[in-house]
Protein backbone atom coordinates (compact mmCIF):
# COMPACT_ATOMS: atom_id res chain seq x y z
CA UNK A 1 0.00 0.00 0.00
CA UNK A 2 1.57 3.11 -0.73
CA UNK A 3 0.52 6.14 1.12
CA UNK A 4 -0.93 8.95 -0.68
CA UNK A 5 2.20 11.88 -0.15
CA UNK A 6 4.32 9.12 -1.38
CA UNK A 7 1.78 8.93 -4.73
CA UNK A 8 1.42 12.57 -4.96
CA UNK A 9 5.14 12.69 -5.18
CA UNK A 10 5.10 10.29 -7.72
CA UNK A 11 2.22 12.55 -9.75
CA UNK A 12 4.66 15.36 -9.48
CA UNK A 13 7.63 13.57 -10.53
CA UNK A 14 5.53 12.36 -13.54
CA UNK A 15 4.52 15.51 -14.38
CA UNK A 16 7.62 16.52 -14.87
CA UNK A 17 8.79 13.54 -16.59
CA UNK A 18 6.16 12.56 -18.60
CA UNK A 19 4.04 15.95 -19.60
CA UNK A 20 6.17 16.52 -22.99
CA UNK A 21 5.71 12.72 -23.62
CA UNK A 22 1.82 12.75 -23.23
CA UNK A 23 1.09 16.17 -24.83
CA UNK A 24 3.91 15.16 -28.00
CA UNK A 25 2.22 11.90 -28.77
CA UNK A 26 -1.10 13.01 -28.42
CA UNK A 27 -1.04 16.26 -30.68
CA UNK A 28 0.30 14.09 -33.09
CA UNK A 29 -2.41 11.72 -33.26
CA UNK A 30 -4.90 14.36 -33.38
CA UNK A 31 -3.73 17.29 -34.52
CA UNK A 32 -5.51 19.29 -31.84
CA UNK A 33 -3.21 21.53 -29.15
CA UNK A 34 -5.70 22.32 -26.89
CA UNK A 35 -7.21 19.06 -27.20
CA UNK A 36 -4.01 17.37 -26.31
CA UNK A 37 -3.00 19.61 -23.16
CA UNK A 38 -6.58 19.40 -21.45
CA UNK A 39 -6.14 15.22 -22.10
CA UNK A 40 -2.87 15.20 -20.96
CA UNK A 41 -3.73 17.64 -17.37
CA UNK A 42 -6.96 14.91 -16.89
CA UNK A 43 -4.79 11.83 -17.19
CA UNK A 44 -2.59 13.53 -14.63
CA UNK A 45 -5.71 14.51 -12.31
CA UNK A 46 -6.76 10.50 -12.81
CA UNK A 47 -3.51 9.21 -11.84
CA UNK A 48 -3.67 11.37 -8.63
CA UNK A 49 -7.11 9.59 -7.98
CA UNK A 50 -6.60 6.50 -8.99
CA UNK A 51 -2.69 5.58 -7.92
CA UNK A 52 -2.78 6.10 -4.35
CA UNK A 53 -5.51 2.99 -4.43
CA UNK A 54 -4.10 0.92 -7.63
CA UNK A 55 -0.76 2.05 -6.60
CA UNK A 56 2.24 3.50 -8.97
CA UNK A 57 2.17 1.86 -12.40
CA UNK A 58 5.49 0.20 -13.18
CA UNK A 59 5.37 2.98 -16.65
CA UNK A 60 3.76 6.05 -15.39
CA UNK A 61 4.42 7.58 -18.86
CA UNK A 62 2.67 4.66 -20.62
CA UNK A 63 -0.34 4.88 -18.45
CA UNK A 64 -0.46 8.91 -18.28
CA UNK A 65 -0.57 8.53 -22.10
CA UNK A 66 -3.12 5.25 -22.45
CA UNK A 67 -5.15 7.09 -20.31
CA UNK A 68 -5.32 10.70 -22.00
CA UNK A 69 -5.45 8.69 -25.49
CA UNK A 70 -8.84 7.18 -24.57
CA UNK A 71 -9.58 10.82 -23.34
CA UNK A 72 -9.10 12.54 -26.61
CA UNK A 73 -10.95 9.55 -28.13
CA UNK A 74 -14.21 9.72 -26.27
CA UNK A 75 -13.90 13.78 -26.72
CA UNK A 76 -13.68 13.35 -30.48
CA UNK A 77 -16.37 11.14 -30.91
CA UNK A 78 -18.56 12.91 -28.48
CA UNK A 79 -17.70 15.88 -30.88
CA UNK A 80 -18.60 13.92 -33.93
CA UNK A 81 -21.75 12.58 -32.69
CA UNK A 82 -22.53 16.46 -31.83
CA UNK A 83 -22.09 17.62 -35.21
CA UNK A 84 -23.79 14.70 -36.68
CA UNK A 85 -26.88 15.59 -35.05
CA UNK A 86 -26.57 19.09 -35.73
CA UNK A 87 -26.04 18.10 -39.19
CA UNK A 88 -29.09 16.30 -39.01
CA UNK A 89 -31.11 18.72 -38.02
CA UNK A 90 -29.96 21.29 -40.35
CA UNK A 91 -30.73 18.80 -43.22
CA UNK A 92 -34.64 18.17 -41.87
CA UNK A 93 -34.82 22.26 -41.76
CA UNK A 94 -33.45 22.68 -45.15
CA UNK A 95 -36.05 19.51 -46.61
CA UNK A 96 -38.71 20.73 -44.84
CA UNK A 97 -38.11 24.32 -46.04
CA UNK A 98 -38.09 22.79 -49.46
CA UNK A 99 -34.29 24.00 -49.98
CA UNK A 100 -31.92 22.23 -52.08
CA UNK A 101 -30.47 19.68 -49.73
CA UNK A 102 -28.00 18.42 -52.70
CA UNK A 103 -26.33 21.39 -53.44
CA UNK A 104 -23.34 20.77 -50.70
CA UNK A 105 -22.85 17.72 -52.42
CA UNK A 106 -19.18 17.36 -53.32
CA UNK A 107 -18.34 19.82 -50.68
CA UNK A 108 -17.98 18.68 -46.95
CA UNK A 109 -18.43 21.18 -44.39
CA UNK A 110 -15.84 20.82 -41.67
CA UNK A 111 -17.60 19.10 -39.72
CA UNK A 112 -18.81 16.50 -41.53
CA UNK A 113 -15.07 15.25 -41.20
CA UNK A 114 -14.90 15.33 -37.43
CA UNK A 115 -16.10 11.81 -37.16
CA UNK A 116 -13.08 10.74 -38.91
CA UNK A 117 -10.03 11.63 -36.61
CA UNK A 118 -11.73 9.67 -33.53
CA UNK A 119 -11.68 6.55 -35.48
CA UNK A 120 -8.50 6.71 -37.48
CA UNK A 121 -7.14 8.00 -34.41
CA UNK A 122 -8.39 5.11 -32.29
CA UNK A 123 -7.19 2.74 -35.37
CA UNK A 124 -3.99 3.91 -35.71
CA UNK A 125 -3.16 4.26 -31.89
CA UNK A 126 -1.51 0.64 -31.01
CA UNK A 127 0.06 -0.66 -28.21
CA UNK A 128 3.24 1.90 -29.11
CA UNK A 129 3.82 5.21 -29.44
CA UNK A 130 6.23 4.99 -32.39
CA UNK A 131 5.07 7.10 -35.96
CA UNK A 132 7.00 4.28 -37.27
CA UNK A 133 10.35 6.55 -38.13
CA UNK A 134 11.70 6.30 -34.97
CA UNK A 135 10.97 9.89 -34.25
CA UNK A 136 10.02 10.59 -30.80
CA UNK A 137 7.22 13.08 -30.85
CA UNK A 138 8.81 15.45 -28.31
CA UNK A 139 11.24 16.58 -30.67
CA UNK A 140 8.49 17.31 -33.18
CA UNK A 141 6.75 19.66 -30.70
CA UNK A 142 10.28 21.04 -30.00
CA UNK A 143 10.28 22.39 -33.06
CA UNK A 144 6.73 23.38 -34.11
CA UNK A 145 6.73 25.22 -30.96
CA UNK A 146 9.90 27.42 -31.96
CA UNK A 147 9.00 27.26 -35.83
CA UNK A 148 10.25 31.03 -37.38
CA UNK A 149 7.01 31.37 -38.78
CA UNK A 150 5.48 32.10 -35.31
CA UNK A 151 6.24 35.43 -33.21
CA UNK A 152 9.43 35.13 -30.69
CA UNK A 153 7.30 35.54 -27.12
CA UNK A 154 4.69 32.77 -28.74
CA UNK A 155 7.50 30.42 -29.33
CA UNK A 156 8.12 31.09 -25.98
CA UNK A 157 5.71 30.92 -24.09
CA UNK A 158 4.41 28.29 -26.35
CA UNK A 159 7.54 26.32 -25.81
CA UNK A 160 6.94 26.63 -21.97
CA UNK A 161 3.40 25.56 -22.40
CA UNK A 162 3.14 22.42 -24.36
CA UNK A 163 6.63 21.48 -23.71
CA UNK A 164 7.05 22.37 -20.38
CA UNK A 165 3.70 21.98 -18.74
CA UNK A 166 3.64 25.27 -16.84
CA UNK A 167 0.01 26.55 -16.80
CA UNK A 168 -1.12 29.53 -18.16
CA UNK A 169 -0.49 31.74 -15.02
CA UNK A 170 2.71 30.60 -14.44
CA UNK A 171 4.10 31.77 -17.73
CA UNK A 172 2.40 35.10 -17.08
CA UNK A 173 3.40 35.51 -14.15
CA UNK A 174 7.20 34.93 -15.25
CA UNK A 175 6.86 37.45 -17.76
CA UNK A 176 4.92 39.93 -15.68
CA UNK A 177 1.84 39.90 -18.27
CA UNK A 178 -1.94 39.83 -17.52
CA UNK A 179 -3.09 35.91 -17.88
CA UNK A 180 -5.83 36.80 -20.24
CA UNK A 181 -3.16 38.39 -22.76
CA UNK A 182 -0.88 35.29 -21.99
CA UNK A 183 -3.90 32.98 -23.12
CA UNK A 184 -4.63 35.05 -25.83
CA UNK A 185 -1.01 35.11 -26.93
CA UNK A 186 -1.00 31.01 -26.59
CA UNK A 187 -4.68 30.39 -28.93
CA UNK A 188 -2.99 32.85 -31.45
CA UNK A 189 -0.03 30.70 -31.73
CA UNK A 190 -2.00 27.97 -32.06
CA UNK A 191 -4.45 29.15 -34.73
CA UNK A 192 -1.54 30.11 -36.23
CA UNK A 193 0.50 26.82 -36.37
CA UNK A 194 -2.94 25.38 -37.78
CA UNK A 195 -3.79 28.32 -40.30
CA UNK A 196 -0.20 28.74 -41.90
CA UNK A 197 0.71 25.16 -42.17
CA UNK A 198 3.40 25.19 -39.63
CA UNK A 199 4.07 21.17 -39.75
CA UNK A 200 4.67 18.87 -37.09
CA UNK A 201 8.20 17.25 -37.91
CA UNK A 202 11.66 17.48 -37.70
CA UNK A 203 13.34 19.61 -39.97
CA UNK A 204 15.02 17.93 -43.13
CA UNK A 205 19.22 17.69 -42.69
CA UNK A 206 19.30 20.85 -44.87
CA UNK A 207 17.20 23.15 -42.48
CA UNK A 208 18.02 21.36 -39.45
CA UNK A 209 21.18 23.85 -38.19
CA UNK A 210 19.18 26.79 -38.72
CA UNK A 211 16.35 25.46 -37.00
CA UNK A 212 18.35 24.46 -34.03
CA UNK A 213 20.01 26.98 -33.71
CA UNK A 214 16.20 28.90 -33.32
CA UNK A 215 15.28 26.15 -30.56
CA UNK A 216 18.64 26.84 -28.51
CA UNK A 217 17.74 30.72 -28.62
CA UNK A 218 13.88 30.32 -27.65
CA UNK A 219 15.81 28.36 -24.44
CA UNK A 220 18.32 30.67 -24.04
CA UNK A 221 16.11 33.47 -23.91
CA UNK A 222 13.55 31.69 -21.16
CA UNK A 223 16.84 31.12 -19.10
CA UNK A 224 17.79 34.55 -19.42
CA UNK A 225 14.96 36.25 -18.33
CA UNK A 226 15.16 33.67 -15.25
CA UNK A 227 18.80 34.49 -14.87
CA UNK A 228 18.89 38.18 -15.09
CA UNK A 229 15.76 38.61 -12.62
CA UNK A 230 16.26 41.36 -10.17
CA UNK A 231 14.45 42.77 -6.93
CA UNK A 232 11.90 40.84 -5.32
CA UNK A 233 11.25 38.81 -8.89
CA UNK A 234 14.40 35.91 -8.31
CA UNK A 235 12.39 33.33 -6.85
CA UNK A 236 9.33 33.73 -9.36
CA UNK A 237 11.69 34.28 -12.32
CA UNK A 238 14.58 31.87 -10.64
CA UNK A 239 11.49 29.37 -12.19
CA UNK A 240 12.44 30.21 -15.53
CA UNK A 241 15.92 29.19 -15.28
CA UNK A 242 15.11 25.73 -13.82
CA UNK A 243 13.03 25.22 -16.34
CA UNK A 244 15.23 26.28 -19.41
CA UNK A 245 17.94 24.08 -18.26
CA UNK A 246 15.37 20.88 -17.97
CA UNK A 247 14.37 21.61 -21.90
CA UNK A 248 17.97 21.81 -22.70
CA UNK A 249 18.26 18.61 -20.82
CA UNK A 250 15.59 17.34 -22.60
CA UNK A 251 17.19 18.63 -26.24
CA UNK A 252 20.13 17.00 -25.43
CA UNK A 253 18.68 13.67 -24.76
CA UNK A 254 16.48 14.02 -27.90
CA UNK A 255 19.85 15.05 -30.21
CA UNK A 256 22.83 14.30 -28.11
CA UNK A 257 24.54 14.71 -31.47
CA UNK A 258 23.93 18.09 -31.80
CA UNK A 259 27.32 19.88 -29.75
CA UNK A 260 25.96 23.15 -29.57
CA UNK A 261 22.75 21.99 -27.82
CA UNK A 262 25.47 20.46 -25.61
CA UNK A 263 27.08 23.19 -25.19
CA UNK A 264 24.36 25.37 -24.50
CA UNK A 265 23.17 23.01 -21.03
CA UNK A 266 27.22 23.41 -20.34
CA UNK A 267 26.72 27.31 -20.34
CA UNK A 268 23.08 26.91 -18.42
CA UNK A 269 24.61 25.33 -15.87
CA UNK A 270 27.55 26.94 -15.31
CA UNK A 271 25.99 30.63 -14.85
CA UNK A 272 23.33 28.75 -13.16
CA UNK A 273 25.56 28.05 -10.27
CA UNK A 274 26.34 31.28 -9.50
CA UNK A 275 22.71 31.90 -8.95
CA UNK A 276 22.56 32.42 -5.35
CA UNK A 277 25.91 34.23 -5.08
CA UNK A 278 25.11 36.80 -7.57
CA UNK A 279 22.88 38.56 -4.62
CA UNK A 280 24.43 39.12 -0.90
CA UNK A 281 21.98 38.81 2.52
CA UNK A 282 20.95 42.29 2.01
CA UNK A 283 19.29 41.80 -2.02
CA UNK A 284 22.42 43.93 -3.33
CA UNK A 285 23.82 42.70 -6.78
CA UNK A 286 27.30 41.15 -6.30
CA UNK A 287 29.30 41.12 -9.19
CA UNK A 288 31.58 37.92 -10.28
CA UNK A 289 34.55 39.43 -8.66
CA UNK A 290 33.05 40.12 -5.52
CA UNK A 291 30.77 36.67 -5.69
CA UNK A 292 31.56 34.47 -2.55
CA UNK A 293 32.75 31.26 -4.04
CA UNK A 294 31.72 28.94 -1.74
CA UNK A 295 27.73 29.90 -2.58
CA UNK A 296 28.72 28.44 -6.03
CA UNK A 297 26.73 25.48 -6.36
CA UNK A 298 29.65 23.12 -6.96
CA UNK A 299 27.24 20.17 -8.48
CA UNK A 300 26.18 21.99 -11.61
CA UNK A 301 29.45 23.37 -11.85
CA UNK A 302 30.52 19.46 -12.11
CA UNK A 303 27.73 18.54 -14.71
CA UNK A 304 28.44 21.59 -16.52
CA UNK A 305 32.17 20.65 -16.68
CA UNK A 306 31.35 17.21 -17.52
CA UNK A 307 29.26 17.95 -20.59
CA UNK A 308 32.52 20.06 -22.15
CA UNK A 309 34.55 17.50 -21.05
CA UNK A 310 32.59 14.66 -23.18
CA UNK A 311 32.51 17.61 -26.26
CA UNK A 312 36.77 18.21 -25.85
CA UNK A 313 36.34 14.14 -25.98
CA UNK A 314 34.62 15.00 -29.04
CA UNK A 315 36.15 16.91 -31.14
CA UNK A 316 39.57 15.99 -29.84
CA UNK A 317 39.82 19.72 -29.32
CA UNK A 318 40.42 20.07 -32.70
CA UNK A 319 36.99 20.75 -33.71
CA UNK A 320 34.88 24.31 -34.85
CA UNK A 321 33.61 25.62 -31.48
CA UNK A 322 29.96 27.04 -32.25
CA UNK A 323 28.73 30.29 -30.12
CA UNK A 324 27.17 28.00 -26.95
CA UNK A 325 30.63 26.57 -26.94
CA UNK A 326 32.69 29.09 -26.40
CA UNK A 327 30.56 30.89 -24.05
CA UNK A 328 30.28 27.92 -22.27
CA UNK A 329 34.47 27.48 -22.09
CA UNK A 330 34.11 30.97 -21.09
CA UNK A 331 32.05 30.24 -18.13
CA UNK A 332 33.83 27.38 -17.23
CA UNK A 333 36.83 29.30 -16.73
CA UNK A 334 35.27 31.36 -14.13
CA UNK A 335 33.58 28.99 -12.53
CA UNK A 336 37.41 26.63 -12.37
CA UNK A 337 39.15 29.70 -10.78
CA UNK A 338 39.84 29.42 -7.07
CA UNK A 339 39.56 33.64 -6.49
CA UNK A 340 38.82 36.03 -8.81
CA UNK A 341 42.38 36.70 -9.30
CA UNK A 342 43.23 33.57 -10.05
CA UNK A 343 41.15 33.65 -13.12
CA UNK A 344 42.47 32.75 -16.78
CA UNK A 345 41.79 36.24 -18.20
CA UNK A 346 44.16 35.30 -21.28
CA UNK A 347 42.41 32.01 -22.37
CA UNK A 348 39.10 34.29 -21.72
CA UNK A 349 40.36 36.74 -23.86
CA UNK A 350 41.33 34.23 -26.40
CA UNK A 351 38.31 33.03 -25.91
CA UNK A 352 36.15 35.98 -26.81
CA UNK A 353 38.99 36.98 -30.00
CA UNK A 354 37.22 33.66 -31.28
CA UNK A 355 33.57 34.12 -30.50
CA UNK A 356 33.61 37.49 -32.20
CA UNK A 357 34.73 36.04 -35.59
CA UNK A 358 31.73 33.99 -35.12
CA UNK A 359 29.68 36.71 -34.13
CA UNK A 360 30.66 40.47 -34.74
CA UNK A 361 27.72 41.73 -32.06
CA UNK A 362 28.83 44.48 -30.16
CA UNK A 363 27.96 43.01 -26.94
CA UNK A 364 30.52 40.44 -27.39
CA UNK A 365 33.14 43.25 -28.39
CA UNK A 366 32.54 44.48 -25.09
CA UNK A 367 33.14 41.71 -23.82
CA UNK A 368 36.02 40.79 -25.66
CA UNK A 369 37.58 44.43 -24.90
CA UNK A 370 37.02 43.82 -20.97
CA UNK A 371 38.76 39.94 -21.09
CA UNK A 372 41.70 41.88 -22.59
CA UNK A 373 41.59 44.78 -20.34
CA UNK A 374 41.80 42.15 -17.30
CA UNK A 375 44.81 39.75 -18.85
CA UNK A 376 46.76 43.19 -18.27
CA UNK A 377 46.16 45.17 -21.30
CA UNK A 378 43.59 48.07 -19.96
CA UNK A 379 45.06 50.44 -22.61
CA UNK A 380 44.28 47.91 -25.36
CA UNK A 381 41.01 47.26 -24.05
CA UNK A 382 40.10 50.75 -23.47
CA UNK A 383 41.00 51.73 -26.88
CA UNK A 384 38.64 49.06 -28.25
CA UNK A 385 35.47 50.67 -26.15
CA UNK A 386 36.86 53.47 -27.51
CA UNK A 387 36.03 52.42 -30.89
CA UNK A 388 32.82 50.95 -30.16
CA UNK A 389 31.08 53.65 -28.42
CA UNK A 390 32.61 55.87 -31.63
CA UNK A 391 30.42 53.32 -33.58
CA UNK A 392 27.81 54.59 -32.11
CA UNK A 393 26.43 50.40 -31.98
CA UNK A 394 25.87 50.09 -28.16
CA UNK A 395 24.02 53.56 -27.71
CA UNK A 396 22.75 54.42 -24.40
CA UNK A 397 23.63 50.37 -22.97
CA UNK A 398 24.98 51.49 -19.31
CA UNK A 399 27.13 48.73 -19.62
CA UNK A 400 29.81 50.36 -21.95
CA UNK A 401 30.57 53.60 -19.79
CA UNK A 402 30.67 50.85 -16.84
CA UNK A 403 33.48 48.98 -18.47
CA UNK A 404 35.31 52.08 -19.56
CA UNK A 405 35.26 52.58 -15.74
CA UNK A 406 36.83 49.38 -14.86
CA UNK A 407 39.36 49.43 -17.47
CA UNK A 408 40.32 52.88 -16.19
CA UNK A 409 40.41 51.83 -12.33
CA UNK A 410 42.76 49.31 -13.62
CA UNK A 411 44.81 50.98 -15.52
CA UNK A 412 45.79 53.39 -12.35
CA UNK A 413 42.71 56.36 -13.28
CA UNK A 414 40.37 56.39 -10.44
CA UNK A 415 39.13 59.85 -11.23
CA UNK A 416 38.42 59.28 -14.98
CA UNK A 417 36.75 55.96 -13.83
CA UNK A 418 34.41 57.27 -11.34
CA UNK A 419 33.59 59.95 -13.98
CA UNK A 420 32.65 57.23 -16.65
CA UNK A 421 30.73 54.97 -13.74
CA UNK A 422 28.85 58.17 -13.08
CA UNK A 423 27.85 57.79 -16.44
CA UNK A 424 26.83 54.86 -16.18
CA UNK A 425 24.54 55.48 -13.44
CA UNK A 426 22.68 57.52 -15.22
CA UNK A 427 21.96 54.65 -17.49
CA UNK A 428 21.53 51.80 -15.24
CA UNK A 429 18.18 50.22 -15.71
CA UNK A 430 17.97 48.46 -12.22
CA UNK A 431 18.01 49.60 -8.45
CA UNK A 432 20.39 46.74 -7.84
CA UNK A 433 22.44 48.15 -10.74
CA UNK A 434 22.43 51.59 -9.67
CA UNK A 435 23.55 50.64 -6.43
CA UNK A 436 26.26 48.66 -7.18
CA UNK A 437 27.68 51.37 -9.68
CA UNK A 438 27.53 53.87 -6.81
CA UNK A 439 29.64 51.54 -4.59
CA UNK A 440 32.37 51.32 -6.92
CA UNK A 441 32.13 55.16 -7.40
CA UNK A 442 32.66 55.39 -3.50
CA UNK A 443 35.18 53.15 -3.84
CA UNK A 444 37.03 55.03 -6.13
CA UNK A 445 36.57 58.56 -5.44
CA UNK A 446 35.58 58.38 -1.35
CA UNK A 447 35.05 62.37 -1.34
CA UNK A 448 32.44 62.45 -3.77
CA UNK B 1 -1.89 23.19 -48.64
CA UNK B 2 -2.18 25.50 -51.35
CA UNK B 3 -0.17 29.00 -51.02
CA UNK B 4 -0.34 31.71 -52.44
CA UNK B 5 3.25 32.95 -52.91
CA UNK B 6 3.01 37.04 -53.32
CA UNK B 7 6.81 38.11 -54.89
CA UNK B 8 7.35 41.39 -54.25
CA UNK B 9 10.01 44.07 -55.09
CA UNK B 10 11.94 45.17 -52.02
CA UNK B 11 14.12 48.21 -51.96
CA UNK B 12 16.25 46.36 -49.28
CA UNK B 13 16.91 43.28 -51.48
CA UNK B 14 19.89 42.19 -52.98
CA UNK B 15 20.71 44.28 -56.70
CA UNK B 16 19.22 42.83 -59.62
CA UNK B 17 21.61 40.75 -61.99
CA UNK B 18 20.13 40.12 -65.07
CA UNK B 19 22.39 36.27 -65.49
CA UNK B 20 21.29 35.55 -61.99
CA UNK B 21 17.62 35.31 -62.75
CA UNK B 22 17.35 31.77 -62.96
CA UNK B 23 13.56 31.45 -62.91
CA UNK B 24 13.31 29.13 -65.66
CA UNK B 25 15.94 27.01 -63.50
CA UNK B 26 12.76 27.30 -59.99
CA UNK B 27 10.30 26.00 -62.26
CA UNK B 28 12.28 23.25 -64.02
CA UNK B 29 12.72 22.06 -60.89
CA UNK B 30 9.83 22.24 -59.06
CA UNK B 31 8.25 20.40 -62.52
CA UNK B 32 10.49 17.67 -61.92
CA UNK B 33 9.57 16.97 -58.38
CA UNK B 34 5.96 16.59 -59.42
CA UNK B 35 5.19 19.95 -57.48
CA UNK B 36 2.33 21.51 -58.81
CA UNK B 37 2.86 25.47 -59.36
CA UNK B 38 1.10 28.04 -61.82
CA UNK B 39 2.33 31.70 -61.56
CA UNK B 40 2.55 34.77 -63.33
CA UNK B 41 4.89 37.96 -63.73
CA UNK B 42 2.41 40.95 -63.13
CA UNK B 43 2.43 44.32 -65.33
CA UNK B 44 3.59 47.28 -62.92
CA UNK B 45 0.91 49.22 -60.82
CA UNK B 46 0.76 51.52 -63.60
CA UNK B 47 -0.53 49.42 -65.92
CA UNK B 48 -3.49 48.45 -63.18
CA UNK B 49 -7.07 49.04 -62.76
CA UNK B 50 -9.06 49.95 -60.49
CA UNK B 51 -12.83 48.68 -59.89
CA UNK B 52 -15.88 50.03 -57.24
CA UNK B 53 -19.09 49.84 -57.33
CA UNK B 54 -20.36 52.30 -54.63
CA UNK B 55 -23.97 52.92 -54.56
CA UNK B 56 -24.63 50.91 -57.40
CA UNK B 57 -22.87 52.46 -59.43
CA UNK B 58 -19.52 51.49 -61.27
CA UNK B 59 -16.04 53.55 -60.82
CA UNK B 60 -13.05 52.66 -62.91
CA UNK B 61 -9.40 54.46 -62.69
CA UNK B 62 -6.62 53.60 -63.37
CA UNK B 63 -4.07 52.71 -61.17
CA UNK B 64 -1.57 52.67 -58.95
CA UNK B 65 -3.25 53.17 -55.83
CA UNK B 66 -0.39 54.13 -53.75
CA UNK B 67 2.69 55.09 -53.65
CA UNK B 68 5.27 52.37 -52.66
CA UNK B 69 8.38 50.70 -53.33
CA UNK B 70 7.04 47.38 -52.55
CA UNK B 71 5.01 46.29 -55.29
CA UNK B 72 3.55 43.02 -56.37
CA UNK B 73 5.60 42.02 -59.40
CA UNK B 74 4.25 38.10 -60.00
CA UNK B 75 2.47 35.42 -57.94
CA UNK B 76 2.48 31.72 -57.96
CA UNK B 77 0.08 29.38 -56.80
CA UNK B 78 2.22 26.23 -54.79
CA UNK B 79 0.47 22.74 -53.62
CA UNK B 80 2.62 21.28 -51.12
CA UNK B 81 2.18 19.74 -47.85
CA UNK B 82 3.24 22.17 -45.45
CA UNK B 83 5.05 25.37 -44.74
CA UNK B 84 8.15 24.26 -44.21
CA UNK B 85 7.89 22.95 -47.95
CA UNK B 86 6.84 25.93 -48.84
CA UNK B 87 9.31 28.17 -47.30
CA UNK B 88 12.06 25.96 -49.09
CA UNK B 89 10.68 26.17 -52.50
CA UNK B 90 9.85 30.20 -52.05
CA UNK B 91 13.69 30.46 -50.55
CA UNK B 92 14.76 29.30 -53.97
CA UNK B 93 13.61 31.44 -56.32
CA UNK B 94 15.16 34.55 -57.99
CA UNK B 95 12.71 36.67 -55.80
CA UNK B 96 13.66 35.80 -52.55
CA UNK B 97 17.17 37.44 -53.22
CA UNK B 98 16.09 40.35 -55.45
CA UNK B 99 12.85 41.00 -54.15
CA UNK B 100 10.75 39.49 -50.83
CA UNK B 101 8.41 36.34 -51.22
CA UNK B 102 4.93 36.68 -49.22
CA UNK B 103 3.36 33.22 -48.21
CA UNK B 104 0.09 33.15 -47.78
CA UNK B 105 -2.10 29.89 -47.10
CA UNK B 106 -5.33 29.28 -48.99
CA UNK B 107 -8.61 29.36 -46.86
CA UNK B 108 -10.41 26.91 -48.05
CA UNK B 109 -14.25 27.69 -47.96
CA UNK B 110 -17.65 26.10 -49.02
CA UNK B 111 -18.54 28.61 -51.64
CA UNK B 112 -22.39 28.08 -51.37
CA UNK B 113 -22.62 28.17 -47.67
CA UNK B 114 -24.84 30.98 -46.76
CA UNK B 115 -22.42 34.25 -46.34
CA UNK B 116 -24.53 34.85 -42.65
CA UNK B 117 -24.36 31.12 -41.87
CA UNK B 118 -20.38 31.13 -42.59
CA UNK B 119 -20.35 34.30 -40.25
CA UNK B 120 -21.67 32.75 -37.11
CA UNK B 121 -19.90 29.60 -37.72
CA UNK B 122 -16.58 30.84 -38.09
CA UNK B 123 -17.09 33.81 -34.87
CA UNK B 124 -18.62 30.53 -32.92
CA UNK B 125 -15.43 28.38 -33.64
CA UNK B 126 -12.90 31.01 -32.97
CA UNK B 127 -15.10 31.71 -29.38
CA UNK B 128 -14.56 28.04 -28.97
CA UNK B 129 -10.32 28.13 -29.62
CA UNK B 130 -10.06 31.03 -27.28
CA UNK B 131 -11.80 28.67 -24.42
Amino acid sequence: MTSAPATGDAVARAYRDEWARVTATLIRHTGDWTLAEECAAESFARALERWPAEGVPRNPGAWLTTVAKHLAIDRLRRRANEAAKAREAAEMVEVEDGRNVGRRAGVPLPATDAADPADAAADGWGDGDDSGDGVDDRLRLVFTCCHPALALDARVALTLRTLGGLTTSEIAHAFLVPEPTMAQRIVRAKQRIRNAGIPYRVPDAAALPERLGGVLAVLYLVFNAGYSASDGEAERRGALADEAIRLARLVVRLMPDENEASSLLALMLLQDSRRRARVDADGELVMLDAQNRSRWDAAEIESGLAVLHVLARRDGGRGIRGPYRLQAEIAACHATAVTADDTDFDRIAALYDELAALDPSPVVALNRALAHGFAGRPQAGLDELDRLEASGALGRYHLLPAAQGELLARAGRPDAAAARLRAALELAPTEPERRHLRRRIDELDPAS
Amino acid sequence: MEYLLIVATDPEGEPFVPEDDNVGDWVDDLEARGIRVRGQRLRPPTDATLVRMRGGELLVTDGPFTESKEWMAGYDILEVESLDEAIEIASRHPMARFGRIELRPAWPMDVHEPGRERFERERAEEAAAAG
